[in-house]
């Protein structure tokens, strides 16, 4: 299936004439689409309930360990300082967050005062995925991920999509991909 | 290359017995590892270790002892055989398992001998498959007559494997051979903190173990007579301590590379090096990711570099399959990478630099660090660090001016070529139409002189260029995707 024979690419298929760098596709124009505004919430509702444990643990803490408790209402109100802090810097990373859907590759952009984008060709998708988690059903959402050879930091998980919109990536990005159709079709060793 | 008659694989068989002996020489050395400390200090001082420790050995002979009679049988329950262009092996005490791999997809084979495979003329087979997901096979003792006809034999069969690939030693290309005088320069060079590290690493290892055993070694400091520190102590102490480093050093350089050959074989390398536990593996072409050589600042007075084979990996990138060669001068540096790279020119590449602001960021976080060490010592009145620290920022600030000096990128039609190092100096090649992937970030520093960082990942790792013109980056990153995308060529 896997074709490495360096000689594959003749003359004939392989157009390699100059390109001026301005005739490239510029990753730089993309229009990047938002994702569901639905998302923030899903997100903000697990930071909550994350929160809410931790809190919980903090009490029982204070009022099971003597030396704490003097410091109850300090350390109750750090751990909520820490969290407001992470749901403004969600809220605001929420808008930047956005996916672009290309004819060869998909490029994701995220992040606030760090930010970063990145831009998987088709044709190096190893895997596709669509996950969908408890909460995500309940606000009717799913999220697409894509593994590339090049391991976990360079990997892309779309989250916040809609489970049909997801699907819908999935095949556009299986039918510009011949390896991946042949890959997901066999069955595993 | 011809497959020898003599063997017939397609009836299931077992592996050479030599497998059982292989399996208890483990089990001893497990035990070994776990017994011995305690048994010496019970036989020479007399002291009975404590009761923790003890189970804690029971416990532990009991399990190696179990897994090895587990192993034991399970050898005579398991079988390899070849059917239907498949290679399977059978195995299981309770439950039955099947493993198979197809023989189109077997990518390569490697050979592995420790001294016990020596002694008794077996190999250790390695099988590595094309495709993600842990598939991989290990056969641990096979006659070594039998595994070279069953490695021509998979070679001949294998799809991914180009025949020309041929394990025969006599038509291979010598490219690179360390003799041992050479052995002894690579030894002598190595990075010696390294194995200073080790001893420190050993030295806690005795003194957690002593403890595990009931002696507390902090007991017998009391003992010892407290001599007069003197600076010659010191001095002698330090002395002591680079020399055993540096025996080190050599000793593990010699075990690890002794005998070392790098061959040119057909569409790849074959790479034959070990004094006790010989290893042969081998590196194709489309499967090397980056071609990379380093050196410091011993190994660039000998003219002497590490040169580095990063293959694709099955195993996401957490496993790299690496190869290190020591010892290469620049022109056998220079012939792998137009074997791997056909075409290339070292000297085509013209390198830029990054911006300037890289250098006053390592400043920055340089004179920050050591400000807050002063700060701390200064709290703690231990003005000797203050000292320290000072001279500690001249080495950080020194660091960060070769840093900076010597870190340079090329890119042309076929090839990125990053450099960098400080003391020493590092290079990095690889082919762009291997580049899995593009990441362009940016902090809030670098928005307002408009840099980004421009990060490009491959199957073997990432290499990263920072600071650099958000212009230039993108142009970079268009014609790196543009690539990508209408070159055919596999990338593995």
């Amino acid at each position: 299936m896997m074709e490495n024979n360096l000689e594959n690419t003749t003359q004939n298929d392989f157009d390699n004439s100059q390109k001026s760098v301005l005739d490239l596709p510029k990753m730089e124009a993309v229009l990047y689409e938002a994702l569901h505004t639905n998302t923030l919430y899903v997100n903000l509702i697990v930071l909550c309930i994350i929160f809410l444990f931790i809190e919980a643990g903090v009490c029982v803490l204070a009022f099971t360990v003597e030396e704490v408790r003097p410091y109850w209402v300090l350390s109750v109100a750090g751990v909520a300082i820490v969290f407001g802090l992470l749901a403004w810097i969600e809220f605001k990373a929420f808008k930047f967050r956005g996916y672009a859907l290309r004819n060869h590759d998909l490029l994701f952009r995220e992040g606030w005062l760090w930010k970063s984008w990145t831009v998987i060709p088709f044709n190096r998708i190893q895997h596709l995925e669509i996950n969908q988690g408890p909460i995500d059903r309940l606000f009717d959402l799913a999220s697409l991920q894509l593994y590339t050879a090049g391991g976990a930091s360079s990997d892309i998980e779309i989250d916040g999509l809609t489970p049909q919109r997801a699907a819908d990536i999935k095949t556009f990005i299986m039918a510009q991909n011949t390896t991946l159709k042949q890959n997901e079709s066999e069955p595993a060793i | 290359m011809s497959q020898s008659p003599q063997y017939d694989f397609s009836t299931p068989q077992r592996q050479s017995t030599v497998a059982i002996l292989l399996v208890v020489f483990k089990t001893l050395r497990v035990l070994f590892r776990q017994i011995a400390l305690p048994f010496l200090v019970f036989v020479f001082m007399g002291k009975k270790s404590s009761d923790f420790g003890t189970y804690f050995v029971i416990f532990i002979s009991g399990i190696s002892l179990v897994s090895m009679i587990y192993s034991i049988i399970n050898h005579f329950r398991s079988y390899y055989y070849i059917s239907h262009d498949e290679l399977i092996v059978h195995s299981g005490i309770l439950g039955k398992k099947k493993l198979s791999i197809p023989l189109e997809r077997i990518q390569s084979i490697n050979f592995e001998q420790n001294l016990i495979h020596r002694l008794f003329r077996v190999k250790k087979l390695k099988l590595d498959t094309a495709g993600t997901g842990e598939k991989e096979m290990e056969l641990a003792a096979i006659d070594s007559d039998k595994a070279e006809a069953l490695r021509s034999l998979l070679i001949h069969r294998s799809h991914t494997i180009p025949v020309a690939v041929a394990y025969s030693a006599k038509h291979d290309d010598l490219i690179f051979q360390l003799g041992f005088v050479d052995l002894i320069r690579a030894g002598f060079v190595e990075n010696h903190l390294k194995s200073g590290g080790l001893i420190f690493v050993f030295l806690w290892w005795m003194y957690a173990n002593l403890q595990e055993v009931g002696i507390n070694a902090e007991d017998y400091i009391e003992d010892v007579q407290r001599p007069s520190f003197s600076i010659t102590l010191y001095a002698l102490g330090i002395g002591f301590f680079l020399l055993l480093s540096l025996v080190i050093s050599m000793v593990r350089t010699i075990f690890k590379y002794y005998n070392l050959h790098l061959k040119r074989s057909g569409n790849g390398f074959v790479i034959q090096l070990g004094l006790f536990n010989t290893q042969t593996i081998s590196a194709l072409d489309h499967k090397i990711q980056t071609v990379s050589w380093s050196d410091n600042l011993l190994k660039k007075i000998l003219k002497i570099h590490d040169l580095r084979l990063k293959q694709a990996s099955n195993k996401e990138v957490e496993s790299k399959e690496s190869i290190t060669v020591p010892g290469c001068s620049i022109n056998h540096i220079e012939e792998v990478c137009a074997y791997v790279f056909p075409g290339w020119v070292k000297d085509d590449f013209r390198f830029s630099s990054v911006s300037k602001a890289y250098l006053w960021r390592s400043y920055y976080f340089s004179v920050l660090l050591v400000l807050l060490i002063i700060a701390i010592s200064w709290f703690f009145e231990s003005y000797a660090s203050i000292y320290a620290a000072i001279v500690l920022l001249c080495f950080l600030i020194l660091m960060s001016y070769l840093g900076y000096k010597k870190l340079g990128y090329s890119i042309n039609d076929k090839w990125i070529y990053l450099k960098g190092g400080a003391f020493g100096d590092k290079n990095v090649v690889s082919a762009i139409y291997k580049t899995q992937s593009i990441k362009i970030s940016q902090n809030p520093f670098q928005k307002k002189k408009n840099l980004v960082n421009l990060t490009l990942y491959n199957a073997s790792g990432s290499e990263s260029i920072p600071f650099i013109d958000q212009k230039t980056a993108y142009e970079m990153a268009n014609s790196i995707i543009f690539k990508v995308e209408t070159d055919k060529r596999s990338w593995m």
